[in-house]
């Protein structure tokens, strides 16, 4: 019998990437189910991973994750030529009864040293203090809020408005709704350093990019000697280690009374992402032809508004690209918050203090925290995958 | 575009980087001249070189100079080959591959600090990998002596940085003519062959450009430190150029010794960066 080698190499690839996948992620799963402990669990001799819930009705969650899973790999396989054949039914078919046989056996595999009782406490002490009388009504409001704001913006294409007005009236009321929140609900620390990590980021990006676009435009499409020289400056910029300039930030702002203001923070982050910003859109406009304005100037339009008209609309996805980056660099940056501030810490700076010494009461929180903050990352990541990749290339490739 | 408009639209980014960038460089230089404390911050007090002479004889800076060398001989070949061989299977599959790029972007995209943090349990005496260790092999085993940290550290570098590999060379090797693969197919050419012959050599300038970047972002390595070591002294062969300055700055409390200590980095970098600064001169000349 000849083997179908080609089906066994294509399996084989896919078992090593699904293993490179999990080697990326496994971190993370292992923080999730970390976050859900209580301290008792979390530093047990032998780990305790699996929720006992899982194993009282492991046939019900092995039905349902090999449904799921089957159901997403088919629903990958839908922009296959051909469709989902044969053969590759097959192949959904064993990794469902793969997975439904490793629940099955769940109850035999794992002793009892490897159960525990997840809990939800650590995210209501991080984020709550006190308890809220009626937090479900509130919760599902502000969930349905957020769904509200990304549909929004997912259809921002078949509104008869500019998108600039929908981006921005999203993020608006995002912050506003993030800023009444306390009024209905006792928040803990947490809450503040989250709004911090909201405004500076907010911030950050829209003035980032607006003189970035500037920038980037003029870049794109003057041809002087001057260009080449501020693309020059920039790109060494990018390669100097921020501490260069935070230290002298240090020095000046307890001079002047910046030190611990939304304003310094922004300020110093617009600069240190500028380098990066002006090289990624100039990409971008570089792409779009000349044509496009000189027809819109030829029409009545001067540069300005031949850009703000003809040209932005058309560079929205070079735009929500570096703004992601921008977002990303905000909402990461760990050392400059640290050094400049002393109470309006950003949520990097407040994971770290669980970092330190050995406290292992802090376990469970830090895991609560990393789960917290890796989340709207993760959303990005979903989302805007393409933009991402987009961008790392762009970048890397161009710059 | 005339240079007028030009400057108009130029010139609020141009201010920033000024007033923002410029500025604080020449001042960091500035405050490497003088002796300055916590204490005494309103009122510098002049002394010349000292500092930079402090700074080049400190065998602490020496120490986080060869680590960062150590660092990045280590982290990018790894990355590299293990950025290729990633690619080089995503390439070879559609299904799932947006699955695939996902996950394996999350390392790269997360903050530093959680990354490193959950990394960190991951290793740690309560983790799943030293369990796993010690049901296979039976001896306990810690990786937070102080003998294995820079392993560790390594590790966890690899873990954050290879995703960016994997990603740029992804999409090189899309940019590959598909005829010379084709051409190279019916010339019966092996798999090996082709990564040899056909693949690597048109790559070569994004392996180039991974190197530069990850140079470039060695020297500001310092929230990764910061949390694996938990600011633990006892780990003083892990310290990273930037982490060694934050201590002299934050720490020794001496911010004059930490600016000089930061224009010598910066001067180095330079240095570094001149023959990749004169590339790019030239590439954006021949644009224009």
């Amino acid at each position: 019998m000849k083997l179908p080698t080609k089906a066994l190499t294509k399996t084989a690839v896919h078992l090593l990437l699904v293993g490179w996948a999990l080697y990326s992620i496994l971190p993370f799963i292992w923080a999730s189910i970390g976050s859900t402990q209580v301290q008792r669990d979390a530093v047990a001799r032998s780990p305790r991973f699996i929720p006992q819930f899982l194993v009282d009705n492991n046939l019900f969650f092995g039905v349902l994750i090999a449904v799921l899973v089957m159901l997403f790999i088919g629903w990958q396989m839908r922009s296959r030529p051909g469709g989902v054949g044969a053969r590759q039914g097959v192949a959904l078919g064993i990794i469902g009864a793969l997975i439904l046989i490793v629940f099955i056996a769940l109850p035999a595999l794992v002793g009892k040293q490897q159960l525990y009782e997840p809990t939800t406490d650590n995210f209501r002490d991080l984020w709550l203090s006190g308890s809220v009388d009626n937090f479900g009504v509130i919760s599902l409001i502000f969930v349905l809020l957020v769904v509200g704001i990304i549909a929004l913006l997912a259809n921002a294409d078949r509104l008869h408005i500019p998108k600039s007005a929908v981006y921005f009236g999203a993020t608006a009321l995002f912050v506003a709704i993030l800023f009444l929140l306390p009024q209905f609900v006792k928040f803990a620390e947490f809450y503040n350093f989250f709004l911090n990590s909201v405004i500076i980021t907010v911030g950050t990006v829209i003035i980032s990019i607006s003189i970035g676009c500037l920038a980037g435009y003029g870049l794109a499409r003057y041809s002087g000697i001057a260009g080449v020289v501020i693309l020059l400056v920039a790109l060494a910029f990018r390669a100097l280690p921020r501490i260069a300039f935070v230290l002298p930030y240090y020095f000046f702002a307890k001079l002047t009374n910046l030190y611990d203001t939304y304003f310094l923070l922004i300020t110093i982050m617009v600069a240190i992402n500028q380098p990066f910003t002006i090289w990624m859109l100039r990409s971008f406009f570089m792409e779009i032809p000349r044509d496009l304005e000189e027809a819109a100037m030829i029409d009545g339009c001067n540069r300005l508004t031949a850009f703000t008209r003809v040209i932005i609309p058309v560079v929205w996805p070079g735009i929500i690209t570096t703004g992601l980056f921008t977002v990303l660099l905000a909402y990461n940056e760990f050392l400059t918050v640290r050094l400049l501030t002393s109470t309006n810490w950003t949520l990097p700076v407040g994971i770290a203090r669980f970092t330190s010494g050995e406290d292992t009461r802090y376990i469970p929180l830090s895991n609560a925290s990393a789960v917290s903050i890796t989340i709207p990352i993760v959303i990005i990541v979903i989302f805007f995958q393409r933009y991402l990749v987009k961008g790392l290339v762009g970048g890397a490739v161009k710059g | 575009m005339s240079r007028k408009v030009f400057y108009l639209f130029v010139g609020p980014s141009v201010v920033v980087m000024v007033l923002l960038m410029i500025v604080p460089l020449l001042a960091s230089v500035w405050l490497g001249f003088h002796s300055i404390t916590f204490r005494n911050i309103t009122t510098p007090e002049w002394v010349g070189f000292e500092n930079y002479v402090f700074m080049l004889k400190d065998p602490g800076f020496w120490n986080s100079f060869r680590f960062t060398i150590q660092y990045i001989v280590v982290t990018i070949p790894i990355e590299l080959v293990l950025g290729l061989a990633v690619a080089l299977l995503l390439d070879q599959v559609k299904i799932m591959r947006p699955f695939y790029i996902a996950s394996a972007l999350l390392p790269f995209i997360v903050t530093p600090v959680v990354g490193t943090l959950i990394f960190r349990q991951f290793f740690d005496r309560y983790g799943l990998v030293p369990y796993i260790l010690q049901n296979f092999f039976g001896s306990s085993f810690s990786f937070f002596a102080p003998a294995t940290m820079p392993a560790l550290v390594i590790f966890e570098a690899i873990w954050y940085v290879t995703p960016f590999g994997i990603i740029v060379l992804y999409a090189g090797l899309q940019t590959i003519p598909q005829e010379m693969l084709e051409a190279a197919n019916v010339d019966g050419a092996t798999g090996l062959q082709r990564l040899r012959h056909i693949i690597i050599p048109n790559l070569r300038n994004l392996f180039i450009l991974i190197a530069l970047i990850n140079i470039m972002d060695a020297y500001r390595v310092f929230d990764n430190i910061f949390v694996l070591t938990k600011q633990n002294p006892i780990y003083d062969n892990v310290q990273t150029l930037m982490y060694y300055n934050y201590l002299v700055a934050v720490k020794f409390q001496q911010l004059g010794r930490a600016n000089a200590m930061s224009v010598l980095t910066v001067i180095g970098i330079f240095i570094i960066l001149i023959p990749f600064l004169y590339t790019t001169y030239r590439q954006q000349i021949e644009v224009r």
